[in-house]
């Protein structure tokens, strides 16, 4: 490898100044990036920056917890509105029949008898007669009776269409409200309860009870009718 | 004669790849032990030019000088003295010797050889 006896030697001592050099290389390197040998007017620079920085980042500190505290207030009323909708909600559609209901209550049924005639009419007086008790929710024969409910006469005799849907015997008229006063509403003496009972002889069967479960109705499609706000 | 110039890119590579580094403070005594080191490697090659190469000088020169710069600058640092000035102008003259002497064999060697032999007619510049 070596051909002439110089090589050796020589080569020996490039390898060596080679890694001299590198060392040198790193050494000047970290020499630059020490702090105790930069003059002082570039530490004097750096020690500003850093001040200003450090002043700017206080800054920014107290402009974000003023933010924080406002979104704090925000999210506070926001919460408040929301549950105030959210009981709004409840109550229409509780009005509409959206959705199912229970409370106390009391249930009306009527059943099937060969003594007198029943028809729509009636149906239609004992629910005027619930909601005039003060009934919140009512169906009859599991439909829920809401603001566009319709009641008509069925095609043959005692026969009644809620909705379309034709119901039969017995009739079960439930409401929900306060029990006592729904049933006293509905029983004064020569009321239609009153009637049906004395005059007419049908065996109503008034119950009160803790609790009444009333399915949901259809939701109302409103495409015709608009708000006027003024 | 190119075993050399690699053994240099080899040691430069392999000091990288270990990345050991001495303290910032020393950075002074080795700048003046590599311009004593770049001396002596220059002064052997001259010596190759030359044919009057001799391996102990140089390796004895190599690390005695390279020692030796550093603490020179070290004693100026004692006494003080900025011997380090001293150290990079005497090293500094003698690369810049060697280099001349250098270049002068290898013009010789290498471009007048080649005149003498398309000329066959020897000068003396």
């Amino acid at each position: 490898m070596f051909k002439k006896k110089w090589q050796l030697s020589l080569t020996v001592a490039f390898a060596s100044l080679g890694l001299l050099l590198s060392l040198q290389f790193s050494t000047h390197k970290a020499l630059e990036k020490d702090l105790n040998s930069q003059n002082s007017e570039a530490l004097a620079a750096m020690a500003r920056n850093l001040t200003s920085k450090y002043y700017q980042l206080i800054r920014e500190v107290w402009d974000l917890r003023t933010q924080l505290k406002l979104l704090e207030q925000t999210a506070d009323q926001n919460k408040s509105v929301l549950e105030a909708m959210t009981r709004e909600q409840q109550k229409l559609s509780i009005a509409i029949g959206s959705n199912t209901v229970e409370g106390p209550g009391i249930t009306v049924t009527i059943p099937e008898n060969d003594i007198n005639y029943f028809g729509y009419q009636d149906v239609i007086d004992i629910v005027n007669e619930l909601w005039n008790a003060g009934a919140e929710a009512i169906s009859v024969n599991g439909i829920r009776i809401t603001q566009n409910t319709f009641v008509t006469p069925g095609e043959e005799y005692s026969a009644i269409l809620i909705n379309g849907h034709k119901v039969f015997y017995p009739y079960v008229v439930k409401a929900i409200g306060e029990p006592a006063a729904l049933d006293k509403g509905i029983s004064i003496p020569s009321g239609i309860i009153d009637n049906l009972r004395v005059v007419y002889k049908i065996p109503l069967v008034i119950e009160q009870s803790e609790k009444i479960t009333l399915p949901p109705a259809l939701p109302p499609k409103f495409e015709y009718s608009k708000l006027v706000t003024e | 004669m190119w075993l050399p110039l690699l053994a240099l890119l080899l040691g430069f590579l392999v000091g990288q790849t270990f990345t050991f580094s001495l303290p910032p403070e020393f950075a002074p005594y080795l700048s003046v032990a590599i311009l004593a080191t770049l001396d002596s490697t220059l002064g052997g090659v001259r010596g190759v030019m030359q044919n009057t190469y001799d391996a102990a000088i140089l390796m004895t020169g190599f690390f005695i000088n390279g020692t030796l710069s550093a603490f020179m600058v070290l004693t100026g640092e004692w006494i003080g003295v900025d011997l380090y000035y001293v150290v990079i102008f005497v090293f500094g003259v003698r690369i810049f010797q060697n280099l001349a002497i250098i270049r002068r064999e290898f013009i010789n060697r290498y471009l007048h050889q080649n005149i003498k032999k398309s000329q066959s007619a020897s000068h003396e510049v």
